[in-house]
């Protein structure tokens, strides 16, 4: 018998990869590694729209997660721009090296 | 589509995969080994290796041909649904609004690519 | 998209018909923005090397002109129902932010060419990046789709973050760049999971549909799991908000970067972003999340009593931490917090019955008199310092105001403001948040509405200290460091900072027609339920005769347009 996956199986991975990255951006320091889950992030939206708009016979999640997919381009453009000019700086894309703005 | 009619295909990946990996398991094991320090270098063209491979690092360059890549290739997940949708929309006599849109879309990336030219971000050096 | 479907009754997905001839005035406001900033892009690109980059602000400022003349058009022709396939508004509402940020947008930079000479840094993506976000900031305000939302919150932001790294050979900007980039795109990253858990249990995007088939499932309690989604959802999207417009739990950002920026992007980003997100936020609210359950109010649990302790929490901690400040810079980073949450009372008075929902014209005013205050005061210290440097701490604007008379006038002007002294326009604004919060708790009962109103009128009175702290350092202490700070004497800067002055000063005296036209813009609010539908109907000359009572007994003031609604 074939596994058949179901709306609750697209869901679970597309809230775990969600937390996943929602953790990883609050434990690491990395900026790249930041960065890296935010797109994860940015990701398991995608699939959740993806997932309700097959469900729901309706395309407004696909082109919902088209624009997810260029913003998230644009994003890692001016992130990475804004990541290598800090790298100059500093030596370093650890995000708690960046301490001379006080907190 | 069910997931079972992708079934032929994940039997081609499966078989594949087996045959590949049987294949450098077999040589891996009963092939004649000779090791010599030359042969464990890192092969750069004949010439001695300089500095190991762990520190090569990257010029800015390649981040710069990346992004624009990236940028100018997203366009693509835009265009085609424009380009599938295109037949559907000219026989209901929207070819020229669904063609003025795109245009419009595609006037903006050009001024984006002139402003890249010009500053120099498809300059290699 | 949905909308048009139905509209036209077709059944087939991916076609698309085009909008009629009158939907494509939604789009003006916004596209006349990105057409400026494109056309800044090519003149920057064929700009002569060696030469100064005024034109380019010249050229943005005319732009944001055209802008707002463009919202005054339009003023009268709004459309009562989504337009663009149900993407967008045209409505007095969306007209009235997109006017604002036009402005803030238009006056920040034409203080920008006198900074760059300044700063040395004199280069032409200042004007796009700034021009791009107006641009996204009035689109946010027209949303009518959380898609629209979405592209238009990035739109406004993504240059917001290069904007605050401007400055290439000050760490600072880098650090300040990185922070705010990392912190925006995760709550971007937030605000989207909440949309697809919106989208996955109403099936569309399109906020007056969300609103419809949130109270249908609500009501019916057909999907049980389902309610844990719509809060999750609406927490996320109410999130992703709170972090653009820096409202307490998601304000950590703020300081660092207001501080690491360049001060009249500063001004431009506390004002336009905030504007923007304060649109849409409305839209959101009243429009898709409407259903009494998840309005909440008088200790439910809904937005309203969320909005109510993030109001609470801002003003507090806003206002309190600014006092410790030795950065006027990062003094006004918490005092834009302490803004927020005054905002935010105009809100949770406003949402907290659909009757009161009229009560949101005080929010707009404030939006009007706070932009215009900040983005002068944030103008003054870009207009103060020399090469490499401005003008950053108390120390360094030491008795600058005897010094420079101009500036010092100025920037008495805007702390007055900022701190709700009369007769200036942020005096009006408090005035009218505070009695909307008033009224509604005296009309409700509810104490904790006249609480959280002592609340801001403290937290306002110890504001004030801090304002005035700006002001006896300029006029009343020694300068320390003489020969150090010069000022700018570029007119377009004296061009900026005067109107500025003027519009806070004119909306302190004579807030008649801004009070109108912000009314105007609260009845004209589409896509509101039936229930406020009907408010606005007949409460709009209602609430209009209150205000005009409270005018007359004040002052005489010229009176507005009779109201459409």
């Amino acid at each position: 018998m074939m596994f058949e996956p179901t709306l609750f199986h697209y869901l679970t991975l597309a809230a775990m990869t969600f937390c996943i990255g929602v953790f990883g951006v609050l434990v690491r320091r990395n900026a790249i590694t930041l960065f890296m889950c935010i797109e994860l992030m940015l990701n398991s939206v995608n699939l959740t729209f993806i997932t309700f708009s097959k469900y729901r016979v309706d395309m407004d999640g696909h082109i919902f997660s088209f624009f997810v997919m260029a913003v998230a381009a644009a994003e890692a453009a001016v992130g990475l721009a804004i990541i290598l000019h800090v790298f100059r700086h500093k030596r370093s894309v650890n995000v708690d090296e960046a301490n001379r703005l006080k907190l | 589509m069910q997931i079972a009619d992708y079934s032929a295909l994940m039997i081609f990946l499966v078989i594949a995969l087996v045959v590949a990996g049987v294949i450098t398991l077999l040589a891996n094991q009963f092939g004649p080994k000779n090791r010599t320090r030359q042969k464990a270098m890192p092969y750069e063209a004949g010439s001695d290796p300089i500095g190991s491979p762990k520190q090569t690092r990257f010029s800015v360059k390649f981040y710069m041909i990346a992004i624009s890549f990236i940028l100018f290739d997203l366009e693509t997940i835009f265009v085609i649904p424009w380009a599938v949708a295109w037949k559907q929309n000219d026989v209901m006599g929207h070819g020229l609004y669904a063609f003025g849109v795109m245009f419009v879309f595609v006037s903006i990336l050009t001024i984006g690519l002139v402003y890249e030219w010009k500053q120099g971000g498809l300059e290699w050096d | 998209m949905l909308h048009a479907l139905m509209q036209t009754g077709f059944p087939l997905l991916g076609l698309l018909t085009p909008p009629s001839g009158a939907e494509y005035a939604a789009l003006i406001p916004g596209a006349i923005a990105a057409l400026v900033a494109m056309l800044v892009v090519l003149v920057d690109t064929f700009h002569r090397p060696g030469t100064r980059r005024d034109y380019l602000a010249y050229i943005s400022a005319v732009g944001m002109g055209v802008v707002v003349l463009s919202c005054w058009a339009l003023w009268d022709s709004t459309i009562d129902r989504p337009v663009f396939h149900g993407m967008l508004y045209l409505d007095k509402f969306g007209l009235f932010f997109a006017a604002l940020a036009a402005a803030a947008g238009g006056l920040a930079l034409l203080q920008v060419p006198a900074y760059m000479n300044f700063q040395r840094m004199d280069r032409g993506e200042f004007y796009m990046l700034v021009l791009f976000s107006v641009s996204g900031a009035i689109f946010m305000a027209n949303a009518a789709d959380l898609l629209t939302v979405f592209i238009a919150l990035e739109l406004m932001s993504i240059p917001v973050y290069c904007l605050a790294g401007y400055m290439r050979r000050d760490g600072r900007g880098a650090e300040a760049a990185m922070k705010y980039f990392v912190l925006g795109a995760f709550s971007a990253g937030l605000m989207l999971y909440g949309m697809a858990l919106i989208y996955g249990v109403t099936g569309t995007t399109n906020l007056e549909y969300i609103g419809i088939n949130l109270s249908r499932v609500i009501e019916t309690g057909a999907v049980e799991t389902g309610f844990g989604m719509i809060v999750l959802g609406v927490l996320l999207v109410l999130s992703g908000f709170a972090f653009k417009i820096a409202a307490v739990p998601f304000h950590i950002w703020t300081p660092d970067v207001y501080t690491g920026s360049p001060s009249p992007g500063v001004g431009f980003m506390s004002t336009v972003v905030k504007a923007g997100a304060f649109a849409a936020m409305l839209r959101v609210l009243f429009v898709a999340f409407e259903d009494p359950m998840l309005r909440g109010g008088f200790y439910g649990t809904g937005w309203v009593d969320v909005l109510f302790f993030m109001s609470a929490a801002s003003m507090v901690l806003g206002n309190t931490v600014a006092i410790m400040q030795d950065n006027i810079k990062r003094m006004l980073a918490y005092s834009s917090i302490a803004h927020a949450g005054y905002i935010l009372l105009g809100i949770v008075a406003a949402g907290a019955r659909p009757e009161y929902f009229l009560f949101n014209d005080a929010v707009l005013f404030y939006l009007a008199s706070y932009t215009f205050g900040t983005v002068g005061a944030f103008g003054v210290l870009s207009y103060l310092g020399r090469k490499g440097t401005t003008v950053e701490t108390y120390e360094d604007i030491a008795g600058l105001g005897l010094k420079y008379p101009f500036a010092g006038l100025m920037m008495g002007v805007f702390m007055f403001s900022s701190a709700g002294i009369p007769p200036t326009a942020g005096f009006v604004g408090k005035l009218y948040i505070f009695r909307a919060a008033v009224d509604v708790g005296v009309q409700t009962g509810e104490f904790a509405f006249i609480g959280l109103s002592v609340l801001a009128v403290l937290t306002s009175v110890a504001g004030a200290y801090y304002y005035l702290r700006v002001l006896v350092c300029m006029y009343m202490k020694e300068p320390t460091r003489d020969d150090w700070v010069e000022a700018s004497e570029s007119k377009s800067a004296r061009l900026s900072l005067g109107i500025c002055a003027a519009l806070t000063l004119a909306l302190g005296i004579l807030p008649a027609t801004m009070l109108e036209l912000s009314r105007e813009g609260v009845v004209d609010f589409q896509g509101v339920p039936a229930s406020v539908r009907e408010v606005q109907r007949e409460g709009g000359e209602q609430l209009k005769q209150i205000r005009d009572a409270a005018e007359r007994s004040r002052e005489p003031a010229p009176k507005g347009e009779v109201p459409q609604g």
